[in-house]
């Protein structure tokens, strides 16, 4: 469970730096991430997930 | 402990915004871009904030169950950091970094040494007038794993983040180190009464 979590924080993360997001800080996350609570991990991911869909957005104007 | 030397804080110099981000040189980043980056980058820095308050803070707990201080020393000294307007978000999210790895080396130096009153005076030398380096960092995740695991991991990954900029660390440490002493001279107090 906790490897697929961080399997899937990973996808999320590439996909940010594919977008142009800072290696050094999302590197951070992605590190720390297992030693977060549930409910900070969460915090986390809707975070990152809506500056994916925001950057998204603007890639299509 | 080892020794160390003092340090004279360097100025402040603020980095460009165009600067505080890594681009994939294929994408042109306009300020659209940049603001929804930035937007989200201080909400990962309030979540940062809140992490660290909740790793320090149940350390001291332990031992000062009941007593607001340390969660309030905390709090004030990360929330300088977050709201210091003269920073770009990036230099923010380490000085972050930096300040919740000195509240976090205070504590557990304090709490995870035998002797908390030669503690307290080796933990005051730490965060104030010393050359406070990730390895000093790493040495008391070291020597706290077994009794505080979840802080001391989080101090270790910390130290590792700046391994590779030891220098800007220092430089930093110095200077939010004297900040710093102010927060967690609050913390004193409460600490002398264990």
């Amino acid at each position: 469970m906790s490897g697929a979590k961080n399997n899937d924080i990973g996808k999320i993360i590439d996909e940010l730096l594919h977008l142009g997001e800072d290696a050094e800080e999302l590197k951070f996350w992605k590190n720390i991430f297992e030693d977060l609570a549930p409910e900070e991990q969460e915090k986390l991911r809707a975070n990152l997930e809506g500056e994916i869909e925001e950057l998204k957005k603007l890639r299509k104007l | 402990m080892a020794s160390f030397e003092k340090r004279k804080p360097t100025e402040e110099t603020e980095i460009p915004s165009s600067e505080s981000i890594t681009v994939n040189m294929e994408l042109a980043l306009t300020p659209e871009h940049r603001e929804v980056m930035e937007r989200h980058k201080r909400g990962r820095l309030e979540l940062l904030r809140d992490f660290i308050t909740s790793r320090t803070v149940d350390v001291a707990m332990n031992f000062m169950p009941g007593i607001d201080v340390p969660k309030l020393a905390i709090e004030g000294m990360l929330g300088k950091t977050l709201s210091n307007e003269k920073l770009t978000l990036r230099k923010r999210f380490d000085y972050m970094l930096i300040s919740g790895g000195i509240a976090l080396s205070y504590v557990l130096a304090v709490f995870g040494t035998p002797d908390a009153a030669l503690a307290l005076r080796g933990a005051a030398g730490i965060v104030a007038n010393v050359e406070f380096g990730p390895e000093v960092m790493r040495d008391i995740a070291h020597r706290t794993k077994e009794k505080f695991p979840k802080a001391s991991r989080f101090l270790e990954k910390t130290a590792s983040y700046f391994v590779d900029k030891r220098e800007q660390f220092i430089q930093d440490a110095g200077r939010i180190g004297k900040e710093a002493e102010r927060y967690l001279e609050e913390l004193r107090p409460e600490i002398t009464m264990i």
